[in-house]
């Protein structure tokens, strides 16, 4: 027997159910990406969180990738806060550091003056 | 309790690196410190080298590629469409502000536009992005640089999110074959055949399926024109015999069969076709009105105004509805026309927006009126939207709260 200290018995259950479907000789291609889309696209975030981290524990390579493209998906067109909120996030920047983030987002226009070329 | 803020800091680098824009990235890094560190932030400029001149041009000393992207923005806060801009970044502090479907910039800017604007409170989609290549004469005069015309390049269609990895290219003739090139071995293998058909081919990326679009143009007088064979049909000949578009036709690809099949609805899409890029959207997305669906194609061609000084040609845009058929310029349709230009009114305005009176913060004259004790002061109001800021020249009662000089 082979202790895990750090992985639930759930989160692994869902680990062995997906290197099976992966490792199964005669499942397909298309079968396989099925399988990912609603093995994945149906985690809430708390389970996304431990799948990740199991992943990268036990360096299960494709795995890994899969749960990272379904976290960069859900993230992806949302905003700063949603994120925060959806992931449960608490910001810690100091006031200073704000106002440097949000000058990233700062477009400077040329042609404002009403005499420049 | 699942804490995301100390994943290990390969896990967040392989999320960001699978975010499909670089504005996802800086919102990314926005979220918290831990995931900031992780990620080192998206590039500013295209770092493209510049192109020596070898033997093309005499009065070119070199070229370089100019990256321009093309963003949705839209307000969270008001129940406006959505603004398309194009915007070329080479020089940060001196961004442009580009007609996404051609060349030209849109000049003069209006009074009242905010000189530095913020989208961190914008919702900002990333539609698409061009390239375009432009030399630098030897003589620095202000228009020392300007787009190197068709002359030196074939017209090529780029694009980076067909899933098929670094390196590799689509390009398409104008009979409608299309080629992959794999751009390290300059590999060129075909994807699809020709289908002729009409004049001018597009390919456009939509949702990662790949689409052609066939142009068919004409010559001939418009029929909207109400021309009589008279003395002004000669004198005008060259705007009313001019070429333009009258219809499209939309293909996606068999990549079994390597044909194209047509399809002759695209439900929610919105195709654009510009002159150095095309880009999809989809109309649920962009437009709040249920007049404006999908299925329709932007495009740009020559229009003849008529105003008191006579008949002019300009390069506007157009829109072909693919259901009806029906093609013309975008300045007759209600809901389309104000996608590009001018700004939506949150962008300059502050009408819609609720303010507290301590965020006025920012004060920078303070002129003595004639009269005696009242002092007037000139207010610039924090666009809260964008983040910009525009001169106040609503009047205001307000209580002071407090007068502080900040010297900067």
């Amino acid at each position: 027997m082979i202790p895990l200290p750090l992985i639930d018995g759930r989160t692994l259950a869902r680990v062995i159910t997906y290197l099976n479907k992966h490792t199964e000789d005669d499942a397909s291609d298309e079968a396989k990406r099925k399988f990912d889309e609603e093995f994945l696209y149906g985690m809430e975030v708390g389970v996304l969180y431990d799948a990740a981290l199991a992943a990268n524990y036990l360096d299960i390579g494709g795995l890994f990738h899969e749960v990272c493209q379904r976290i960069a998906d859900g993230m992806m067109n949302k905003s700063v806060e949603w994120v925060r909120k959806t992931f449960h996030i608490e910001s810690e920047f100091t006031s200073e550091e704000e106002v440097q983030i949000k000058k990233e987002y700062a477009w400077a226009w040329e042609g404002v003056d009403s005499n420049a070329d | 309790m699942a804490d995301w803020s100390t994943l290990p800091a390969e896990l967040l680098n392989l999320v960001s690196q699978q975010l499909p824009s670089s504005t996802d990235v800086l919102r990314f890094r926005s979220v918290c410190s831990t995931w900031r560190a992780a990620v080192p932030p998206p590039p500013t400029t295209a770092s493209f080298p510049i192109l020596p001149n070898s033997g093309i041009s005499d009065t070119s000393w070199g070229f370089y590629l100019s990256k321009r992207t093309i963003y949705s923005l839209q307000s969270p806060l008001t129940n406006h469409s959505s603004w398309i801009i194009k915007l070329e970044r080479d020089n940060p502090s001196r961004m442009h502000l580009l007609n996404p479907l051609a060349r030209s910039q849109f000049r003069p800017l209006p009074n009242n536009f905010p000189k530095l604007f913020n989208f961190f409170n914008l919702r900002v989609k990333e539609l698409g992005e061009e390239y375009a290549l432009q030399y630098i004469n030897f003589r620095p005069t202000a228009n020392s640089i300007g787009e190197a015309g068709n002359l030196y390049m074939e017209k090529v269609a780029v694009s980076n999110n067909l899933g098929n990895g670094e390196g590799r290219f689509y390009a398409v003739d104008n009979t409608g074959r299309v080629v992959l090139v794999n751009s390290l071995d300059l590999n060129v293998s075909l994807v699809a055949n020709s289908i002729f058909g009409g004049d001018k081919k597009f390919l456009v990326d939509s949702d990662g399926e790949l689409l052609l679009v066939d142009m068919y143009l004409s010559v001939g007088p418009a029929d909207d024109l109400g021309f009589n064979e008279g003395f002004e049909f000669y004198e005008e000949f060259d705007c009313f015999m001019s070429e333009r578009t009258v219809k499209f036709k939309v293909f996606r690809l068999d990549e079994n069969m390597g044909k194209w099949v047509e399809l002759t609805d695209l439900g929610d899409r919105l195709l654009f076709l510009g002159d150095n890029c095309t880009f999809s959207a989809r109309a649920s997305e962009i437009f709040c009105d249920d007049r404006c669906r999908g299925n329709c194609i932007f495009f740009t061609d020559q229009y003849c105004n008529r105003d008191d000084d006579g008949l002019w040609k300009s390069r506007g845009v157009g829109v072909f509805d693919l259901e009806s058929g029906s093609i013309g310029p975008i300045g007759n349709h209600v809901g389309y026309s104000k996608m590009f230009w001018p700004p939506p009114d949150w962008v300059c305005s502050t009408a819609s927006i609720e303010m507290r009176i301590d965020e006025i913060l920012l004060v920078t004259k303070v002129t003595s009126d004639v009269v005696g004790i009242t002092r007037s002061l000139v207010l610039y109001r924090h666009l809260h939207i964008c983040g910009g800021w525009a001169e106040s020249t609503e009047y205001l009662t307000f209580k002071v709260l407090e007068i502080r000089e900040i010297n900067s």
